[in-house]
């Protein structure tokens, strides 16, 4: 009769732990997604003030004060699918005809607080006022074929992303000259004796633990992929609509990226500031009194987005167009304060505002029509003062010009009932919980996953806005 | 490996003596502790990024090319569209929004080298016997004397010659300078003189755009380290 030791016990005990953990790991990742799923993120920096979009209040709170309102037009309630309603500007009208194939998101707060445009951005896109990791190579990372391009950013956008080795950023006049050189290029050859030669030198030197090995590391990927790069920018129409818009033109863009394989996800930074429009930092009066030109401008852009999606044919067969193959997620870095301090309400600008952000998310996986969370300063009594506020919004915001995310109950996919007595962040709507939406929705590994603080877990997902 | 050894003791003593003239200055002058922990992080932040567009143009301007009016460029293998030429790796906005974008290594930044670099290497193989370049059919400019000798004594073969170790040294250390360690350069020396060198046979032009072409390419040129 064999006898087992306790150290061969031991042993086979941790062999099928760690195979049943893997085995779990395995099921919980899933099997990449064979469907095409394209990402697509329209970004405008500055600050969105939402009161011309989703987020706006009636002409009596102006009348009290409270906001300012250069449209000089009461708005009308925007009601979801889901029941929950929210008060829109007149400026949206265009964006009836999409309303079902959109979300609309209130209220999503900053945990951080600070106030400073690039830290929002950071946070947008990283989930942390300092950048770090972006979400946009963990959902190519689940796709099959993955893009050879995890991201793939048209115009500026300076946020220190730790991951997405591959990125870049390009206009589409860009990626049509870039696509031109390609084509013309000669001799570049992946069977040339030299760069054999140049591989193996590279992986003799990417063997290393530091950060000169991993750049080597990179080079010999980089350039083992580059050629089936080139083949696909070779195969791309270099044509660009000269009388389309700046938004068409990089949708066009994204559009011919997206099919061709260079990537799946596909970042449209400040389309209207090259637009020359007027910025939406509207600190001062005379540029805040732009804003109803502004903000028609930006709802122009977005419907003309959506227009394209669902008018461009992805695959005939099936009866699918780029809308039904793309998730679109259209945001700022932050919403904006009702006026100014110390500014009369026909003269007022507007200042920055972490404590709520406006987001529209739609587009494959996204269950549209609807309208998730919602922001305070919304109920003023016979005084004109400001009813329900909360002892976290008092501290944050004593002066009360800034609108701030309600609490949110993720099982009801509502504002919660209850004002919060102390701050907790996880209480509450934010990019994190919609990031986090976006990774369950790709299938991601939970481990992926943000969380709103550095000692929280990780944020609730959105449940109810996925289809 | 005379050569090597003939070569790097002329220069090393002659950088230690320099070197040690300047750190007198800088100790002298009580700034050298601020300076070199300032150059320590910099460096370091950047570590395994590309040196980018500027810094390499600069580098191969300097070595290949005499000083004067008219400027390389390499963007003038990248065509007209100037944000092409920022993915091989640029500085961007000023103040304490400065940072350094692109200079992550990836596919399409790597053709953009393969592409630069190999337009580059074949218009300097096209140079044989001539005291300058032809970028592009058209752009012509001087190398400096240095770089035309090296460059002159390859394109007068035959190039994988043994007996020529002399001339392919010369010729490394006119592109690589002090960047690649030795074993870099044996590397690339043994794989163009060997027997079996798929090089063996190929004319002096071919060689000469091979020879440049990896140099460009090693990761010791192109990277900070």
């Amino acid at each position: 009769m064999t006898l087992y030791s306790r150290r061969k016990v031991l042993k086979s005990g941790a062999a099928i732990t760690g195979g049943l953990c893997l085995a779990q790991n395995r099921f919980a990742l899933g099997e990449p997604t064979k469907e095409p799923h394209f990402y697509l993120q329209l970004y405008y920096s500055g600050g969105f003030d939402s009161s011309y979009l989703f987020d706006a209040r009636p002409l009596s709170f102006t009348a009290a004060g409270k906001i300012q309102n250069y449209l000089g037009q009461d708005p009308t309630p925007w009601v979801g699918s889901n029941g929950q309603s929210c008060l829109a500007s007149s400026l949206v009208a265009p964006l009836v005809p999409f309303r079902e194939h959109f979300s609309v998101i209130n209220g999503v707060l900053a945990p951080s607080r600070d106030d400073g445009h690039d830290q929002n951005r950071n946070v947008l896109f990283t989930g942390n006022s300092f950048g770090g990791e972006s979400y946009f190579p963990f959902l190519n990372e689940v796709l099959t074929p993955r893009g050879s391009l995890d991201f793939f950013i048209s115009g500026d956008l300076s946020v220190p992303f730790s991951n997405g080795m591959s990125s870049i950023s390009l206009k589409a006049e860009g990626v049509s000259s870039f696509s031109k050189l390609v084509a013309n290029s000669k001799g570049l050859s992946s069977q040339e004796p030299a760069v054999d030669f140049v591989r193996s030198r590279l992986q003799l030197g990417s063997n290393g633990p530091g950060r000169f090995s991993e750049g080597i590391r990179n080079m010999l990927t980089g350039l083992n992929e580059s050629y089936s790069v080139a083949n696909k920018f070779r195969n791309i129409d270099t044509q660009l609509g000269q009388s389309d818009s700046r938004i068409l033109k990089e949708l066009k863009s994204a559009h011919k990226l997206f099919v061709s394989g260079i990537t799946n996800t596909f970042v449209i930074s400040d389309v209207s500031n090259r637009n020359n429009l007027i910025d939406l930092d509207t600190h001062d009066g005379e540029s805040a009194s732009q804003q109803p030109a502004t903000y028609a401008a930006i709802v122009a852009e977005i419907a003309e987005t959506f227009s394209f999606l669902k008018s461009t044919v992805f695959d005939e067969s099936k009866g699918l167009s780029l809308l039904d193959v793309t998730t679109v997620l259209i945001s700022s870095e932050f919403n904006r304060t009702n006026y100014q301090e110390g500014m009369s309400m026909d003269k007022t600008g507007t200042d920055h505002n972490s404590l709520s952000n406006m987001m529209l998310i739609g587009g494959k996986g996204i269950k549209g029509g609807q309208v998730i969370g919602a922001t305070d300063l919304d109920v003023l009594d016979d005084k004109g003062l400001y009813q329900n506020l909360s002892k976290a919004h008092l501290e944050f915001d004593p002066e009360l010009i800034k609108r701030m995310g309600k609490p949110f109950d993720f099982d009801t996919m509502r504002p919660a009932s209850e004002s919060q007595e102390d701050f907790n962040a996880d209480q509450y709507l934010t990019m994190a919980s919609i990031a986090n939406t976006i990774l369950k929705m790709y299938g991601c590994d939970e481990s992926k996953y943000w969380s709103n603080t550095r000692n929280s877990g990780k944020a609730k997902i959105l449940s109810g806005l996925l289809t | 490996m005379r050569y090597w050894n003939k070569f790097c003791a002329s220069r090393v003593s002659k950088f230690w003596s320099y070197g040690l003239a300047v750190a007198l200055l800088l100790s002298s002058s009580g700034c050298s502790r601020r300076k070199d922990s300032f150059e320590i992080k910099a460096a370091g932040n950047r570590v395994g990024e590309f040196k980018g567009i500027l810094a390499t143009n600069k580098i191969i301007a300097t070595r290949l090319f005499k000083a004067g009016e008219l400027q390389f460029a390499l963007s003038q293998y990248l065509g007209s569209e100037t944000s092409v030429m920022e993915l091989l790796g640029i500085y961007s906005n000023v103040g304490p929004l400065n940072d350094f974008r692109n200079g992550t290594p990836n596919s399409l930044n790597m053709l953009l080298w393969n592409i630069a670099l190999s337009g580059l290497s074949s218009d300097i193989a096209e140079s044989c016997g001539s005291p300058q370049i032809v970028i592009e059919g058209s752009l012509k400019i001087d190398y400096n004397p240095q770089f035309a000798e090296r460059l002159g004594a390859l394109c007068k073969g035959p190039a994988l010659d043994f007996k020529n170790e002399e001339s392919l040294l010369n010729f490394w250390w006119a592109v690589e300078g002090f960047d690649a360690p030795r074993e870099e350069y044996l590397a690339w020396r043994d794989f163009f003189m060997s027997p079996q060198s798929p090089y063996a046979k190929a004319a002096s032009k071919e060689v000469i755009h091979a020879m440049l072409k990896i140099m460009f390419l090693n990761p010791y040129f192109l990277l900070e380290n």
